[in-house]
């Protein structure tokens, strides 16, 4: 092989194998690309409809080409929130004793990243970007408007459980799911994906 | 007890939710002359004020009269704001409810004012809040309690076919490395042999 040839060849190959170390160590501890270029959070309206309780039926994220149904879930014998069984990996649960999409207080939505061998409902959600729109139909025939003001990342064992389930100073929604790395076991993910999203509009089915 | 972000303060900023009896007007939007504007004016307050006392309204739906909580949703164990007027805010009234029982509203800023802590108990569901004015005039809303232990841990929303432990990247990457390695020894090598054509 001639030198001009070989010497930027190797280099090259030097530098592609430790682009893929670097990723790989990266997806062994948890580290996301889509992370890096989410950009800052975006603020909550300072003005908002608020809506009486009423059963939220389907959820659609244009952004990440979401759409589903809904159905209600409660606490599981350890306190967490209940998850869909994984047969229904297309469907996202709400936290029942919550408020409604809409009402004052976080509604609490639940979906898998995925199952034991397919992408489930929320498998992009960790792409989801501040100021996207998240819809929401209720039962009352209402649609309601949320947009996203911060994607974070959190332990599953040291969730900020004020910020996520305690916060009734506005009409809000959480969209919670797996990520993080793979531990496998009882746990799964060791971490959660919360999406932090407000109500900003409503309007009639 | 617990003290909640979306109390008192939150009123003034004039959230969303438009209370009943608040005045809602300014909407208008005809542009007359001067002297044909305000009699137009006269004559259309003349009008409402005879449409008032023929209705006679019923003393719950009273102009000026109304009772509202922010948060209007609130875990049990948390507090609420209360926020009333009776037509004036003069003096003080009093606020039942099932959720938080009575609590004396006061005048502060030209509304009557007051804050009420649902017990950590209380069941969840919708509970009338009403009213009762010294003119015994009264109004209501509605008040719904959420009432649930909080989730501690996060909830398990993974089978794992998605997950990557970076082993193969790893790998191939350490490999692909070493093979380019290589590559650059070898050209050393050669360019240093004078039989070797370069």
């Amino acid at each position: 092989m001639p030198r001009r040839l070989g010497v930027p060849l190797a280099v090259l190959l030097v530098v592609a194998g430790l682009f893929g170390v670097g990723i790989g160590l990266g997806k062994a501890n948890g580290f996301s690309l889509a992370e890096l270029f989410r950009g800052p959070g975006k603020a909550p309206p300072g003005e908002f409809p608020v809506l009486g309780p009423s059963r939220p039926l389907r959820i659609q994220i244009p952004d990440i080409r979401v759409k589903a149904y809904i159905h209600g879930v409660g606490l599981d014998d350890r306190g967490a929130i209940d998850t869909p069984s994984l047969l229904l990996r297309n469907e996202a649960g709400w936290f029942d004793d919550g408020p409604s999409p809409g009402q004052y207080g976080p509604a609490i939505i639940v979906g898998h990243v995925d199952t034991k061998d397919r992408p489930g409902v929320f498998h992009r959600l960790n792409e989801l970007k501040p100021g996207a729109k998240i819809e929401i139909t209720r039962r009352d025939n209402r649609i309601t408007v949320f947009e996203v003001n911060t994607v974070e990342r959190f332990s599953k064992e040291k969730l900020p459980v004020d910020r996520i389930y305690h916060d009734f100073s506005r009409p809000g929604l959480r969209l919670i799911t797996c990520g993080g790395r793979w531990v496998g076991g009882e746990l799964g993910y060791a971490d959660n994906i919360v999406v932090f999203a407000s109500l900003i509009s409503a309007r009639k089915a | 007890m617990k003290v909640r972000f979306g109390s008192f303060f939150m009123f003034r900023g004039g959230v969303g939710e438009r209370m009943p009896g608040s005045p809602g007007f300014g909407g208008g939007g005809y542009r007359f002359g001067g002297i044909m504007r305000s009699a137009l004016r006269v004559a259309a307050g003349v009008t409402a004020l005879v449409v008032a006392a023929l209705t006679a309204p019923s003393p719950a739906h009273a102009e000026g009269v109304f009772v509202e909580v922010n948060p209007s949703t609130i875990q049990a164990g948390f507090q609420v704001a209360i926020r009333a007027s009776c037509g004036d805010a003069l003096n003080n009234a009093k606020v039942h409810s099932e959720a938080f029982g009575t609590v004396t509203v006061e005048p502060v800023n030209s509304y009557l004012i007051a804050a009420a802590t649902v017990p950590e108990g209380k069941k969840a569901g919708g509970y009338n809040v009403k009213l009762t004015c010294p003119s015994r005039q009264t109004a209501t809303t509605t008040l719904w309690v959420v009432n649930h232990d909080s989730p501690e841990h996060g909830p398990n929303t993974g089978g794992g076919a998605l997950a990557d432990d970076g082993a193969t990247l790893i790998g191939g990457g350490a490999a692909v490395v070493g093979l380019g390695l290589g590559l650059l020894v070898l050209m050393r090598r050669r360019g240093r042999s004078p039989l070797t054509p370069a």
